[in-house]
């Protein structure tokens, strides 16, 4: 397989990627934080429902009060980005599925999306769901049929930590659940290569 | 108490029922961090008014690693809130200079 300089790109992004959660005083612009919401909402969504709403939120009192019921949060950020879901529309398209199942899962791949973008510019992010949704419901003065699920801490990072280790042994299985995938890998004798060079390299 | 610094106030009483709020259904081991956070967040408050002695900003340095060592290892982050723990209760145990207002305790 012949990797391609995007390819390359986006490897590098996803693997270099930190849960920032310290950072500097520096201002984040607005236009630059809409545009990666607009990023966002390219991720795909259950049934296409597009039921993600977002709140960009730079004013600083309003960012030190969702940083004060939102003990994920560990010191106020220059910028906190709230999605939300409308669950009625959820609900009215993909019924308790739609609602209950889907929206969730759309949150997080449009949050992913946006921490993406946002690493590319050199912008520290951090997932937080430690926070009180009725008090950040408040805060922002939200309509009752739109739910904060997820905030994006957003700005330049102050400290960078380093990669936690990340776990392979069980994690990929082959085919069906007991033959773990790296087992595969260390007995090439047994790859389906009629050379017997076993394989190597990526998955293809 | 002027209207900030009630403000400021406000602002940790809600981490601290938020976190309370929050710990009944988030995972056991965010319980010590948020406790640590709230000593941090407390110490960070008294620093502001000037009122925070060099011992307690000691603490808050020592409380400000404490996430990462109990993502390191557990164990590491217990012997650090042993030794810790340890460090103030040496210090409670040393009479207050200038003389307690509170009766001593009989031998």
């Amino acid at each position: 397989m012949t990797e391609t300089e995007a390819g390359r790109l986006l490897k590098n992004l996803i693997t270099t990627r930190r849960s920032v959660r310290q950072f500097a005083e520096t201002k984040v612009d607005v236009d630059r934080l809409a545009s990666l919401v607009t990023l966002g909402t390219w991720a795909p969504t259950g049934g296409n429902a597009q039921t993600w709403r977002f709140v960009v939120v730079t004013d600083e009192p309003t960012v030190r009060a969702i940083h004060a019921v939102s003990p994920g949060i560990s010191s106020p950020p220059p910028a906190i980005l709230v999605i939300c879901q409308d669950l009625k529309r959820a609900e009215e398209l993909g019924g308790a599925m739609g609602r209950d199942r889907c929206t969730p899962m759309d949150t997080a791949m449009a949050a992913q999306t946006i921490m993406l973008a946002a690493h590319a510019e050199g912008l520290g992010t951090c997932a937080v769901l430690s926070f009180h949704p009725g008090a950040v419901h408040k805060i922002l003065g939200l309509p009752d049929e739109i739910r904060p699920q997820l905030l994006i801490s957003v700005g330049d990072p102050a400290k960078v930590p380093p990669p936690p280790p990340r776990t392979s042994e069980g994690v990929v299985h082959l085919d069906r659940w007991g033959r773990p995938y790296n087992d595969r890998l260390s007995r090439p004798q047994e790859a389906t290569d009629p050379r017997g060079e076993g394989r190597k390299g990526d998955p293809t | 108490m002027s209207r900030s610094d009630e403000r400021e106030l406000l602002e940790l009483v809600a981490f601290m029922l938020v976190s309370s709020r929050n710990l009944m259904t988030e995972p056991p081991r965010y319980g010590p961090l948020r406790l640590i956070e709230a000593t941090r967040r407390l110490i960070e408050v008294l620093e502001r008014r000037g009122i925070a002695t060099a011992f307690l900003r000691e603490i808050e340095a020592s409380v400000s690693e404490m996430p990462s060592r109990l993502m390191r290892s557990e164990q590491e982050f217990v012997s650090a809130l042993d030794d810790l723990v340890e460090a103030v209760s040496a210090r409670l145990a040393t009479p207050v200079q200038g003389g307690s207002d509170r009766p001593q305790a009989a031998a």
